[in-house]
């Protein structure tokens, strides 16, 4: 890499080779297909130090960063990714321009890292200019005019008005908040000229944010100035405040990024804040008999806290609460909320909406443990984030297999799922994909085969682009895609060159038939009509407990 | 008295096709009443056509690869398999005049006609009912898979009680370890879901009173594992059931139709 002045060579050993073929065979699974047009043979501590980005890092971290940093050299016109693409990378401008746009098709581009002429793409992430749209083109062209400063800018929660574009030079980072929180994202990046990305895979970037207060304070405070406004009025509880009023809550509120099982609030803890989910799950529990017993979960948009400050008046936390895998919250200080609280009473009204139905909640939970053992179960097997269950009636279902053997029928004699999962009551969840409202499955498909497909919630693999890597299978937490192989061997030029001669494999899952073109053949053709897709966890809350 | 509306939806059928059932056997009543002078070819013809739809349902299920097939939905072909034998039935009592058939041939046809609709019958009850057995129990498991459950569960016992008191280790060999070893298909599932599990671990509960510390907790770990090895066997013979009953029902469809084709060559021969 000639042109990086940052980047210095060194002869290297036979373990430092080794880890160098490591190194590429992981970074070029990117294909040579896209705009690459030159890759780091891999980075040292040293190289990393004296970037701006890493400031404030020890070197112990550094060293677990390093597998998961590149330094890349991509051709002028290349596309970065794609509106309502999933990456798990940011991307970090050392030298040239970036352009970022929304629902502009780039004419002249190279072969983009997800090619959407191979495949359907009409996802779009949440539309940019729906709301409020707070990022506006000035400001931006002010915030940008510094040079060398570094600029975060969350991808994601970018909202550029429609057919908009802004240019991004060096110290500029983007594509962290998509990467984070496995959120599609809601712009396309080109580069302007030849450009010098540093590239950080999603490990290493959970490190900078835990282990770099610096770069963490910079990303919160981009969040809050830029996207904050519009996450907030799109909120429920949210949505009737004023300009003013907004502005006045972002100043005060504190962002929170939790653990996986890490507590939040404790049940008897003096109440401080209200707390609003970012992204993510949290679940609140209360203390029953000697342990815990699931009370409710919360998403994205939800909040905890309203059921102590007004039934309770301020008393202390009636329930535990914990965050289901990464999770991020918005955290609003008590005297702030009391201030709002004190000349909007619209507001009050919403939270003692929301309170009431906690305590509902809490009490059903209480009278009926089915329902709080059915939470956990939706909350650790991932029904909850759940668009379209497989549900089979097991009053009814005569164990024919007739969906199993429809779906295999459809699927070239392969099927996508087997009548084997949980058992709720009298329903069996069989392991078939619920095509998850956050698909972490597709985060880090390195050529982009699985994806969301014509329609909205369908999420599929298109067999030609599957390397076989298994990245999806991996990241599935459901068990819900297989990898297979299909008898033919990789070819001798393979890249990633690990692959080469080795059976090849490709990932499966179910696709609703959608590619059939009709409905899900598991469902038609059960004889009893026992199978059915259910939209969400809520639907099938309803449909056990209905007959209580 | 509470009366409840029939559901229809729990006996498999929807109000459509059986709103049709009943409309076609109103009408052919009333035509046999009118005209009764009917030709028996006709009825015979109208009874051909019954058994010729009944037996649509059979081949498409054979036929799922065809795209056409898996665009529409089979429950509504499953209940139009009833309704046509349904029809069937009725259309062969008409065309035979309600008496019983003098020839050879036509006695093996009416009993052969019997066997199919009453086997069809009892395959409808079965699979009312056993699902429903099926559903009570706390374990679901795939028929197939049963035999290798089964493996696995004994050597868990095994491992369970090897190294345990004397006495659990003795009463696990004497009396348990075969309990373990095969599939117990046995058609006391049918009568009672349990299998008289009740009675095979009245031993193991009094010895249990005796133990103590890690012999008890083997003790309870055994019961767990006798509970779903009877699970499994309830699930084996009863998955056999549903699986077996039509083993009585689609040959006699097939000799039907062997028999209506002779029926039909010797009108036409003679």
């Amino acid at each position: 890499m000639s042109e990086n002045e940052h980047v210095e060579t060194e002869q290297p050993g036979k373990t430092m080779l080794k880890r160098m073929e490591q190194y590429r065979d992981r970074w070029s699974s990117y294909g040579n297909q896209t705009g690459i047009q030159e890759l780091s043979e891999g980075l040292t501590i040293e190289q990393l130090q004296k970037l701006e980005l890493f400031d404030g890092i020890g070197p112990n971290f550094l060293e677990k960063m390093l597998p998961d940093i590149s330094l890349a050299l991509w051709r002028p016109n290349s596309v970065l990714f794609e509106e309502g693409s999933y990456i798990d990378l940011a991307f970090y401008v050392v030298k040239g321009e970036v352009e970022v746009s929304t629902q502009r098709n780039p004419v002249h581009a190279n072969a983009p890292l997800f090619d959407s002429t191979l495949r359907s793409m009409d996802v779009r992430a949440p539309e940019a200019g729906q709301g409020t749209v707070v990022l506006k083109r000035k400001q931006l062209g002010l915030e940008f005019s510094g040079e060398r400063s570094i600029t975060f800018l969350a991808s994601m929660d970018m909202d550029l008005p429609k057919g908009s574009a802004v240019r991004l030079g060096p110290g500029e980072f983007f594509g962290e908040i998509g990467a984070l929180s496995g959120w599609p994202q809601s712009v396309t990046a080109v580069t302007q000229s030849e450009c010098i990305l540093i590239q950080i895979r999603l490990p290493a970037l959970r490190i900078l944010k835990s282990k770099a207060p610096s770069v963490k304070a910079k990303l919160d405070e981009r969040y809050k100035q830029r996207t904050l406004t519009h996450h907030l009025q799109n909120t429920p509880l949210f949505s009737s405040l004023s300009d003013r009023d907004v502005k006045r809550l972002i100043d005060s509120v504190e962002l929170v990024s939790c653990e996986p099982g890490q507590k939040i609030v404790g049940f008897g803890d003096p109440l401080e804040a209200l707390y609003l989910v970012r992204s993510g799950f949290v679940k609140l529990t209360q203390p029953f008999g000697s342990g815990e017993l699931l009370v409710s979960y919360l998403s994205k948009g939800m909040s905890f806290g309203e059921v102590e400050l007004l039934v309770h008046e301020k008393g202390p936390w009636t329930a535990s609460a914990y965050s289901v895998e990464y999770a991020e919250l918005v955290k609003i200080p008590l005297n702030v909320l009391d201030h709002l609280l004190s000349y909007q009473p619209v507001l009050e009204d919403k939270l003692w909406r929301t309170s009431a139905i906690r305590v509902r909640e809490a009490g059903y939970s209480q009278r009926n443990v089915l329902m709080p053992e059915f939470r956990q179960l939706a909350l650790d097997s991932g029904l909850v984030q759940g668009t379209s269950i497989l549900a089979i009636d097991l009053n009814r279902c005569t164990r024919c297999d007739d969906c199993v053997t429809a779906c295999a029928s459809t699927h070239g004699g392969r099927p996508r799922f087997i009548r084997e999962g949980n058992k709720v009551q009298n329903w069996l969840i069989p392991k078939s994909c619920y095509h998850c409202l956050d698909p972490v499955c597709l985060v880090g498909c390195p050529t982009g085969s699985i994806h969301r497909g014509g329609a909205a919630e369908v999420i599929e693999i298109q067999d030609d682009l599957c390397i076989g890597c298994g990245a999806c299978a991996r990241n599935c937490p459901y068990d819900a895609i297989v990898m297979h192989g299909d008898g033919e061997k990789w070819p001798d030029d393979m890249i990633p060159t690990g692959l080469r001669g080795k059976d090849r494999l490709i990932a499966s899952k179910c696709d609703l038939c959608s590619q059939a073109g009709h409905e899900p053949a598991c469902v038609s053709q059960c004889p009893q009509g026992c199978a059915t897709r259910v939209e969400s966890v809520e639907a099938f809350q309803t449909l056990l407990f209905k007959e209580d | 008295m509470n009366i409840r509306a029939l559901d229809l939806q729990k006996i498999g059928l929807t109000p459509g096709p059986l709103t049709l059932f009943f409309a076609i056997l109103g009408l052919a009543l009333i035509s046999a009443l009118l005209a009764r002078d009917v030709s028996q070819t006709v009825l015979g013809a109208v009874t051909l056509v019954f058994l010729f739809l009944s037996s649509v349902y059979g081949v498409r299920r054979r036929l799922r690869v065809v795209a056409a097939a898996r665009a529409s939905q089979a429950a509504a072909w499953l209940q139009w398999h009833w309704v046509a034998s349904g029809l069937l039935f009725f259309g062969f009592l008409f065309h035979t005049q309600g008496r019983f058939p003098g020839s050879a041939l036509g006695f093996c046809l009416w009993l052969v006609l019997l066997w199919t609709l009453i086997s069809g019958l009892l395959g409808w009850a079965i699979q009312r009912w056993v699902p429903r057995v099926l559903a009570s129990l706390s374990t679901e498991v795939l028929f197939e898979r049963i035999p290798e459950l089964v493996t696995e569960l004994s050597i868990k016992a095994q491992k369970t009680v090897a190294g345990s008191h004397p006495s659990l280790e003795n009463l696990f060999h004497r009396r348990l370890l075969r309990r373990f070893q095969n599939i117990n298909h046995s058609w006391v599932f049918v009568f009672d879901i349990s299998g008289g599990l009740a009675k095979h671990m009245k031993g193991l509960h009094y010895l249990m009173g005796f133990l103590s510390g890690s012999d008890l907790e083997r003790g309870q770990k055994l019961e767990s594992l006798l509970k779903t090895k009877a699970e499994l066997d309830a699930h084996f013979t009863l998955q056999s059931l549903l699986r077996n009953w039509l083993y009585w029902h689609v040959p006699a469809a097939f000799l039907l139709w062997a028999l209506v084709l002779v029926h039909l060559f010797t009108l036409i021969y003679y």
